[in-house]
């Protein structure tokens, strides 16, 4: 949708050598996919495209760059964005070093969703809008094609930017929000869902090594001394894996879904670091990503913090 | 045994009889589903039957004089696996190759003597598919193997080791059917990669192709874990005077897979380690044993949450390879 | 019969402040159940969730926590920011089910040696009531 504006842009900045790279995304290899790319150089910004399959957080990109003199222009969601400004926040970044591009996203459309929805699925068949698309004469509202993350999103528009392309946007008002949904059930029944969801995880990190904030040198997954689980996927070490991964995220997780989406199992793994910045939320008034100026809420305290459960 | 083809019902009687001792891989499952009875075992891939994620090795204890060590012994019931030619030939051509090539692992070998393969044969390549490219293909078979090939009322098979009451003998006219069924599936399946690739590959070690290319991967281990092929594991001890050796699932992308106790890792970055999978995949393996250490199911393209694709990786190195051979 | 099962119960105890409170009772000799296996931390916020997490993947039926009361910390802060990390850990463990009573919080100072005892005797009671740890513990044996 404004994909030619991101290219001019991008080109600008490379040919003024205000930037040295910039980080965004291109078309993939198969159909309705898209994958992070690379520029360097000022041709290669045709290949930059911006679609509803823009699903990797790119704010994961600047990390291989933190020690490097390198300045760099990043195109980022409103999640994203929210990553880089925790980033910035935890000094991994000089400000002047990123050039953040920002994009008002309308939200990332699951694939799977649209194929359970629509049957056999061939990209030529549809036409992109920004909030509805066109297959086969039909028109559909994206609504109930978005990845479960984004139907949830309050932040569509980054807060912190350089550049905006694109128009700002109000969050969405009528979608369903798949943490409550988890919520309203019963204690056992979500026990039962989460033992039959983590089960099947394989433990390949692929939701760790996905997320922009997780950039331990050594993750305690894989720390020997002292070794918390064993390197096998038994539902315990994963129950261990995913809870000490959602508390290392406390504060911190800025709600995208680039760990779900990167799960090969099709997991809901997203659903325990939301929850902790749901408590987060309800309970200390924060949430993270919005504002340079912020406090970490675990590293700050208030004399009436809820104190109730301690004897 | 012989071949030909069999009535459903009698498939259907044959099958029955056994379902409790049948796997079923994950993607024959959706091909074949109808099949197979509902209560057969579905698991990923051979891998999971063969090389479980997690497996103990031995058991330990101190007596209070001295370590008393039990190897631990099992033993398996002989049992059916059925998988497409892609995952069979990840079986018979790559991880037989290194778990019964002299030193024998013996739970493998104890796993794999009691497990039987019944090759069903592919009938629609997925998008994401290359077997052909890496010296397979959709009617891959192994004598050692039964080979299926389900049509509308009656299942072509061919196979030995079993009884079976064939309806109509393998002739002349089934043979033919069959081989035409084999041509039409295999049109517009890529050709087979060049028989110097390996080596020349291997000269291309310090290529700076390898930086744009590893630029993307993430480095988990979605790629490895779903690879029917890979076949690396840890070693680790669990408990300290009472506990057990376990052998579970490593990859060669996890950080401290080359990690040396002095701590220098010969592969710090992810560039290293990409360049390290493909090059096991298609120079070094194939140098020793003489095919490739990639069946070309298309697993890791489909899954890999970055869409970095194996096959855009070898046209790469193939053109850069031609273009200095000229 | 499951009466005579004991709970074994992971006790978090700060230097400072519960570990010493926790001496007093022993030396004015006040009876408190022997299920507690105490390990000595310099502080409550030097407690890593992922303690709490391994206690149950080892077996612990319940895990106690016990540090200085808010404002008394001899690392001035260390126990709220403690406060705060444990209820974001506590809430989290109950919404997935793991149940209310099986991790427990506590201030104890140096001189509540009665407090320390009457604190272990409602954990060890609580837990008794909830039966053995099941879910979070580590399973033994694999796939074969």
């Amino acid at each position: 949708m404004f994909e030619r504006e991101i290219r001019r842009r991008a080109k600008e900045l490379l040919e003024a050598k205000a930037v040295d790279l910039v980080i965004g995304y291109t078309s993939g290899s198969l159909p309705f996919q898209a994958r992070p790319i690379l520029v360097s150089s000022p041709e290669d910004t045709e290949q930059l495209v911006w679609n509803h399959f823009c699903s990797p957080n790119l704010a994961r990109y600047l990390l291989p760059y933190r020690e490097s003199s390198k300045k760099i222009a990043l195109l980022a969601k409103g999640c994203d964005t929210r990553a880089v400004v925790i980033l910035l926040r935890e000094e991994q970044f000089p400000r002047e070093r990123i050039h953040i591009i920002g994009l008002p996203c309308s939200g990332i459309i699951s694939k799977r969703k649209l194929e359970e929805k629509l049957g056999e699925i061939k990209e030529e068949d549809f036409s992109w809008e920004e909030n509805s698309f066109l297959c086969q004469g039909k028109k559909w509202e994206i609504d109930s094609f978005l990845e479960d993350t984004c139907a949830r999103c309050r932040y569509p528009n980054p807060p912190l930017w350089d550049d905006l392309i694109g128009e700002k946007r109000e969050p969405r008002e009528s979608s369903v929000d798949y943490l409550e949904k988890i919520s309203s059930q019963a204690e056992e029944e979500r026990w039962q869902f989460f033992t039959q969801e983590l089960s099947r995880c394989i433990r390949c990190y692929a939701c760790r090594n996905a997320c922009p904030l997780c950039y331990c040198k050594e993750c305690f997954a894989e720390s020997d001394v002292p070794r918390w689980i064993s390197g096998v996927p038994t539902l315990s070490d994963n129950l261990f894996f995913h809870l000490g991964r959602s508390m290392h995220l406390a504060g911190r997780c800025v709600e995208c879904g680039a760990c779900e989406r990167a799960c090969p199992e099709e997991i809901k793994i997203g659903l325990l670091p939301l929850k902790v910045e749901e408590i987060i939320k309800n309970n200390f008034s924060f949430e993270a990503g919005l504002s340079l100026e912020e406090e970490a809420p675990l590293l700050t305290y208030k004399e009436n913090d809820p104190g109730e459960f301690i004897k | 045994m012989g071949e030909g083809l069999i009535a459903k019902d009698k498939w259907w009687e044959w099958i029955e009889d056994k379902k409790d001792r049948i796997f079923l891989t994950e993607r024959a499952k959706k091909r074949y589903g109808e099949w197979f009875p509902p209560e057969v075992k579905m698991v990923k891939n051979g891998k999971e039957v063969l090389l479980p994620p997690g497996e103990e090795m031995y058991r330990y204890l101190w007596t209070g004089e001295e370590w008393k060590v039990e190897e631990r012994e099992f033993s398996y019931e002989p049992s059916f696996l059925f998988l497409l030619p892609c995952e069979a030939r990840a079986i018979i051509e790559v991880t037989d190759k290194v778990f019964l090539h002299p030193p024998v692992d013996k739970n493998y070998w104890l796993r794999r003597k009691s497990l039987s393969l019944g090759i069903l044969a592919c009938l629609q390549p997925e998008p994401t598919c290359f077997c052909s490219l890496v010296g397979g293909g959709p009617f891959w078979r192994d004598e050692e193997a039964l080979f299926l090939v389900p049509r509308k009322e009656d299942i072509y098979i061919e196979g030995r080791g079993e009884p079976f009451s064939f309806s109509e003998e393998g002739g002349e006219k089934i043979k033919q059917e069959i081989q035409t069924l084999q041509k039409e599936v295999e049109k517009g399946l890529p050709s087979p990669l060049p028989s110097y690739f390996p080596q020349e590959l291997y000269h291309h070690f310090e290529d700076e192709e390898w930086n744009a290319l590893s630029w993307r991967c993430i480095n988990c281990g979605a790629c490895t874990f779903l690879c029917p092929t890979c076949y690396c594991f840890d070693l680790s001890i669990e408990g300290r005077l009472k506990g057990f050796q376990l052998r579970s699932w490593d990859s060669c992308m996890f950080p401290k897979f080359t990690l040396h106790a002095s701590f220098h890792n010969p592969r710090p970055t992810g560039k290293e380690r990409v360049r390290q999978r493909v090059m096991h995949k298609f120079s070094y393996f194939p140098e020793r044993e003489g095919n490739f250490a990639c069946v070309g199911c298309g697993v890791c393209v489909e899954k890999c949450p970055v869409n970095w694709d194996i096959r855009e990786a070898l046209e790469r190195m193939v053109e850069k390879i031609d273009r200095l051979r000229t | 019969m499951k009466n005579d099962w004991e709970p074994k119960i992971v006790a978090f105890l700060c230097h400072w402040c519960s570990y010493a409170g926790a001496d007093l009772a022993g030396i004015s000799r006040i009876q408190y159940p022997p299920n507690i296996r105490v390990i000595r931390v310099p502080c409550s916020g030097a407690v890593n969730p992922l303690y709490i997490l391994k206690a149950l993947r080892e077996g612990a039926d319940g895990v106690l926590v016990s540090g200085c009361h808010p404002g008394d910390c001899h690392y001035l802060s260390g126990n709220y920011f403690a406060r705060r990390k444990f209820f974001v850990l506590h809430e989290l463990l109950q919404w997935l089910g793991i149940e209310k009573d099986r991790v427990q919080f506590s201030w104890v100072s140096a001189s509540e040696g009665q407090k320390f005892s009457q604190v272990v005797e409602e954990t060890v009671e609580k837990v008794k009531k909830l039966g053995p740890a099941q879910k979070l513990v580590k399973e033994f044996t694999f796939y074969v």
